[in-house]
């Protein structure tokens, strides 16, 4: 059994590397299904994509609960998030803020707190890793920040999981917003996108 | 891997773009919500800034999470790169962030504006952040937060289209003239903060980023690149934006906001464009109007 002593390492210039992470989320969110790549280096624990821990680093704090999917609740992923964000670990999905979840082990979306139709924005952000953001088309996004509609992958997500985003855009506004993260890369999937699953 | 930052030419003892870190990763994640919610006002815990609300504290502080080193600047206050409010937030920017700054449109990543947009089309990649005094479009009809907020979440705006038929009953048209109700994404009633309505038609399907921050009312909200914007109106009275009886007397400009400028007490005036940049861009192209003398004269002065 080995101890983990030292979590690993994050931003080395937390203030301008988190901007820069920052811009990247902002683009990604505001031009839903265009892959958009973190350029700034950073520490991050093994089998966590770099894109999502920046994405970690750059939001979470003490004022977010983060919740760990399975796969990413371990030791290692715990004391880095906690060194390096504050940020507490919630107990229950519903109760976080952002969620890290592996694409393969995707719990239920209904589990994560969609917000309130006076208080939309308190709906959860997930963190989702995925084996790859390229692939056979098998959907079509449409909404704000699409010119006209973009074909996407599945890219590694269960079609059972977009079936239910598919269901939740009738919520709106309530609902919750994704990051899709391979490497360093990113695709974000706000709730005001429209999906449509090919032969679904 | 390290690597190397060039921040020190920052005011000591400031962090960079002013605010601290807890700070910008707060307004971080309500600038993100408001962009997957086109339109809704996301609440946040505005700061004190080294000016008074009501100069622009919530466009700063929104700026201020999202600037970076490479970014290229564009300060306006009515269109003008050179009054007050304008020069007094660009100089506070570079001394905070030591960003490069520029008066032209075309130049700039980051556009922070008060009343107005830029006449100059924005590009995808641009984020243009709005002043905004009073984000609530329905505060002058209902007063209390809870109700507006649940005619948000219900999407009741009947009351705005009273307010505008009453307008046509008294006035015979539409007399809104600024700060003009538009629906966003087909779901938000949003207040453009006070643009124009000239501006207005600007919004809708628009390739660059647009937010909009409120300090004194603790608000944020965006609409993101390609997003619908739709002005209020009737069948019978459709939105309509203003005209002037002359063309700028700078450049000739027929298709630009102008502002009207009173010459001296027998009647005598001139129309100018409000934006410094587009009608300076056109004069050097070589573009005159009734008044103006040529471009390089002026510029040998």
């Amino acid at each position: 059994m080995t101890i983990q002593i030292t979590p690993a390492a994050g931003f080395d210039d937390p203030v301008q590397q988190s901007q820069q992470a920052f811009r990247a989320l902002l683009d990604a969110m505001a031009r839903p299904g265009r892959v958009t790549t973190v350029e700034t280096e950073t520490g991050h624990p093994d089998g966590l994509a770099p894109a999502l821990a920046a994405a970690l680093l750059t939001l979470a704090d003490l004022d977010t609960p983060v919740w760990l999917g399975p796969g990413f609740d371990t030791d290692a992923m715990r004391s880095w998030l906690r060194f390096h964000s504050g940020a507490p670990l919630a107990v229950r999905p519903d109760q976080a803020v952002f969620a890290l979840l592996d694409a393969a082990q995707m719990p239920a979306l209904e589990t994560f707190s969609y917000g309130t139709d006076e208080a939309p924005e308190r709906g959860a952000t997930l963190l989702i890793q995925v084996p790859g953001l390229t692939g056979v088309d098998a959907m079509t996004w449409k909404g704000p920040g699409i010119k006209d509609s973009i074909s996407m992958p599945l890219c590694g997500v269960d079609q059972s999981i977009w079936r239910q985003r598919a269901a939740l855009s009738i919520e709106f506004p309530r609902g919750i917003d994704l990051y899709l993260g391979c490497g360093r890369d990113l695709v974000a999937l706000p709730r005001s996108t429209a999906i449509s699953i090919e032969g679904a | 891997m390290k690597q190397a930052y060039e921040t020190s030419a920052t005011l000591a003892g400031y962090n960079f773009a002013f605010l601290d870190e807890q700070t910008k990763r707060m307004l971080r994640r309500a600038i993100l919500k408001a962009v997957a919610i086109p339109g809704y006002q996301v609440p946040f815990g505005s700061r004190e800034m080294p000016l008074p609300y009501g100069w622009g504290t919530g466009g700063m502080q929104v700026t201020a999470a999202v600037i970076g080193a490479k970014d290229v600047l564009k300060v306006i206050d009515q269109g003008a790169d050179d009054t007050t409010n304008a020069v007094s937030i660009r100089r506070f920017f570079v001394r905070m962030t030591n960003v490069a700054t520029t008066e032209k449109t075309r130049e700039a990543t980051l556009i922070q504006t008060r009343h107005r947009v830029p006449e100059t089309p924005l590009s995808e990649g641009q984020i243009l952040v709005y002043q905004v005094p009073i984000p609530e479009p329905l505060r002058w009809l209902e007063p209390r937060e809870t109700e507006t907020r649940k005619m948000h979440a219900l999407s009741e705006y009947g009351v705005m289209h009273v307010k505008l038929y009453e307008d046509i009953a008294q006035h015979g048209h539409i007399s809104t003239a600024y700060d003009y109700p538009v629906l966003v994404n087909g779901r938000y009633l949003m207040r453009c903060s006070p643009i124009p309505k000239f501006d207005t038609p600007k919004l809708h399907m628009n390739p660059a980023l647009q937010l909009f921050g409120a300090g004194r009312e603790k608000r944020i909200y965006a609409v993101p690149p390609y997003t619908e914007v739709k002005p209020l109106d009737f069948e019978d009275h459709p939105f309509e934006i203003e005209r002037w009886p002359e063309d700028c007397a700078l450049c000739g400009a027929h298709d630009s906001f102008l502002d009207e400028v009173i010459l001296d007490d027998k009647g005598g005036r001139m129309f100018v464009c409000s934006d410094t940049d587009y009608c300076g861009e056109r004069r050097e192209a070589g573009h005159t109007g009734r008044m103006s003398a040529p471009y390089k004269a002026e510029a040998a002065e």
